[in-house]
């Protein structure tokens, strides 16, 4: 009975245990499933967050490689605009510097050019002129022609002339080649200068018409008689007589050496003159020998013929002389007279190349002086009562002397232009170009002259 | 009655566990979420530099772009074309050497005619003096004269080689 009695309420406090741990249990599980549910929830939340921000992030990368890309192409866009701009602008820099350069250069080449042609030209003048002595030169030693010689130095006239300008600066002589003892003839309108042998022959001959430029013809006399000695004709002289023309010139005889004047015939003043003499015109031997003939024409018709006696080839001093001459011009009249003698200390014991001239109603003598290759070699002149003297020097008789310009001049000559004014022809050195192989080149010179002032040459 | 014990015991202790479970994986996942989010804010940080990077290279590029075009525009008035461009560059080229070589010929033009002027000056003198002989010997017959003009001949030829040259 205890046993029994005792059991029932131990059961039932167990089950009432059992009933309260049931209870229990159920509460706590039930919380904890709660619990649990909300932790799922919040898990669940916490794993869209995940997602979320890692899509968020996946997003930004791709974005970031947009725009990464984005601003590659924008950097090689800059780099190739920049490498374009530079290429472009150093381009442009480049061809407008060599544009530049070609416009300077080309401006500066007309310029040189201009200056090389400028500087050119003296050279091809004096090329050309002397080209044109040579080519004379080579006629006279391979062909022994005068004629041809005249012939090549008339087609370089002009250049030579321009050429000696160039070579002694300034005016001067009208004639560019040698040309010594000159005399003029005019004949019509036209003047005709004969001159000492030269290049252009025995008697070089040219002519003019404006006493500016004159042409080289060939020469007036080819051929000396037998008796005279080839290559020494000096100072030739020509007068009209009658129809034809008469050449008076000094030569040697080729027997004594002794320089004697001659005379020759011709139709043409310009030639070719033929001497036909047997023995020459004038001589004076014992005085040395006769030179330089100038024939001229008194107030009535008369020919005379002026000259130099050689005395001091002989020790004694020379002389001018006179005479008249015949209807021929070739024969002489009368006796010579003495015009002058070589009596002033200048003279050096030497006047010569005598020319006469009726000059505003006076006879006036013109001459030269001392040694012909010196800077001493002048001119002068004399006042005479007629053709036939007598003469007197004045005090300041000398007319032409040495100057910066010309040196030793002489062998003047009187001659008319072709409307009758009285001007003087001679020949000079060029400064510092004195004596033989050197040339002597026609000069020309106006005239004044009156009793009270004397002689004066423009 | 033991067995009940044991089952109101057991259940909650296992779903006591699994919740422990649940939350350590979700405290887990948050950290997950956090460095997640970190990550993508970066991201978008960076995105948002680089925006502005590109941005103002954009600008740069606008820039660049409009300076080729100054530069396509001068080239344009220099009258060539940027696809003529290096031909003409090597024409005008050709060209300045080419004046430049004649301007260098014009200059020994000139050389030459400073040592020529005197030369043939000279010359005149010794040609003229060459003919005298020459008349003379002829004149009288006699052979060639000495002394002549040629060693004056080189002038001429010289002359005539320089003549004609320049433009």
């Amino acid at each position: 009975m205890t046993r029994r009695a005792l059991g029932r309420p131990l059961r039932a406090l167990l089950a009432v245990g059992a009933t309260v741990a049931i209870v229990a249990s159920v509460a706590v599980t039930v919380a904890t499933t709660t619990d649990h549910d909300r932790v799922r929830d919040e898990q669940a939340a916490a794993e869209r967050a995940v997602a979320g921000a890692t899509a968020g992030r996946r997003r930004a990368g791709a974005e970031l490689d947009r725009l990464a890309r984005s601003l590659t192409d924008a950097e090689a866009r800059i780099e190739r605009d920049r490498r374009d701009t530079e290429v472009l602008e150093r381009s442009v820099e480049i061809l407008g510097r060599m544009r530049a350069r070609i416009e300077a250069v080309e401006a500066d080449l007309v310029r040189v050019t201009t200056l090389r042609d400028r500087r050119q030209e003296p050279i091809d003048v004096l090329a050309g002129c002397r080209a044109t002595l040579d080519r004379a030169a080579s006629s006279l030693v391979e062909d022994l022609s005068a004629t041809a010689a005249s012939l090549h130095l008339e087609a370089g006239r002009g250049r030579c002339q321009q050429a000696l300008a160039l070579v002694r600066g300034g005016a001067g002589p009208v004639h560019p080649y040698d040309f010594p003892d000159p005399s003029i003839l005019t004949v019509g309108s036209t003047s005709y200068a004969y001159g000492t042998n030269g290049p252009a022959g025995q008697v070089q001959v040219l002519a003019t018409e404006d006493l500016t430029s004159w042409r080289v013809l060939p020469p007036a006399l080819t051929v000396v008689p037998g008796w005279a000695r080839p290559g020494s004709t000096w100072a030739p002289s020509v007068a009209a007589v009658g129809d034809g023309f008469v050449l008076h010139y000094t030569v040697r005889v080729r027997a004594t050496g002794r320089q004697c004047i001659s005379s020759a015939t011709s139709a043409s003043p310009t030639g070719p003159f033929v001497d036909t003499s047997s023995g020459p015109l004038v001589c004076q031997a014992l005085l040395g020998g006769s030179i330089d003939p100038s024939a001229h024409r008194d107030e009535h018709g008369g020919l005379h013929l002026v000259w130099k006696s050689e005395g001091e080839t002989v020790g004694s001093s020379s002389g001018l002389w006179t005479q008249l001459l015949g209807p021929d011009g070739r024969t002489l009249l009368g006796a010579p007279t003495q015009l002058l003698s070589a009596d002033q200390v200048w003279e050096g014991g030497i006047i010569e190349n005598p020319s006469m001239a009726r000059l505003d109603g006076s006879w006036v003598l013109l001459y030269s002086a001392n040694r012909w290759n010196t800077d001493r070699y002048a001119m002068a002149y004399a006042v005479c009562a007629g053709p036939a003297g007598p003469c007197l020097k004045p005090t300041d008789a000398v007319v032409r002397r040495s100057d910066l310009g010309l040196q030793g001049p002489g062998g003047g000559t009187f001659f008319r232009t072709a409307d009758g004014v009285a001007r003087v022809a001679y020949a000079a050195w060029d400064p510092g170009q004195i004596g033989f192989p050197n040339s002597r080149r026609l000069h020309l010179a106006s005239v004044a002259f009156d009793a009270r002032e004397g002689l004066r040459l423009g | 009655m033991a067995v009940v014990a044991v089952v109101a015991v057991a259940v909650p202790a296992t779903r006591h566990r699994d919740l422990e479970a649940a939350r350590d994986h979700l405290a887990v996942t948050r950290e997950e979420a956090a460095g997640a989010r970190a990550a993508r804010a970066g991201a978008e940080a960076e995105v948002a530099e680089t925006a502005q990077v590109l941005t103002a290279t954009e600008a740069e590029s606008v820039v660049a772009a409009r300076a080729a075009s100054r530069a396509r525009e001068r080239l344009a008035r220099t009258g060539v074309s940027e696809e003529e461009l290096v031909a003409t560059l090597d024409e005008t080229q050709r060209r300045v050497d080419e004046v430049e070589r004649r301007r260098s010929s014009l200059t020994l033009d000139l050389e030459r005619q400073d040592r020529q002027l005197p030369q043939a000056t000279a010359c005149i003198d010794r040609a003229t003096r060459a003919l005298a002989r020459a008349a003379l010997a002829a004149l009288a017959g006699r052979g060639p004269p000495t002394g002549s003009s040629d060693d004056c001949s080189g002038t001429a030829a010289a002359v005539g080689a320089g003549a004609g040259t320049g433009p």
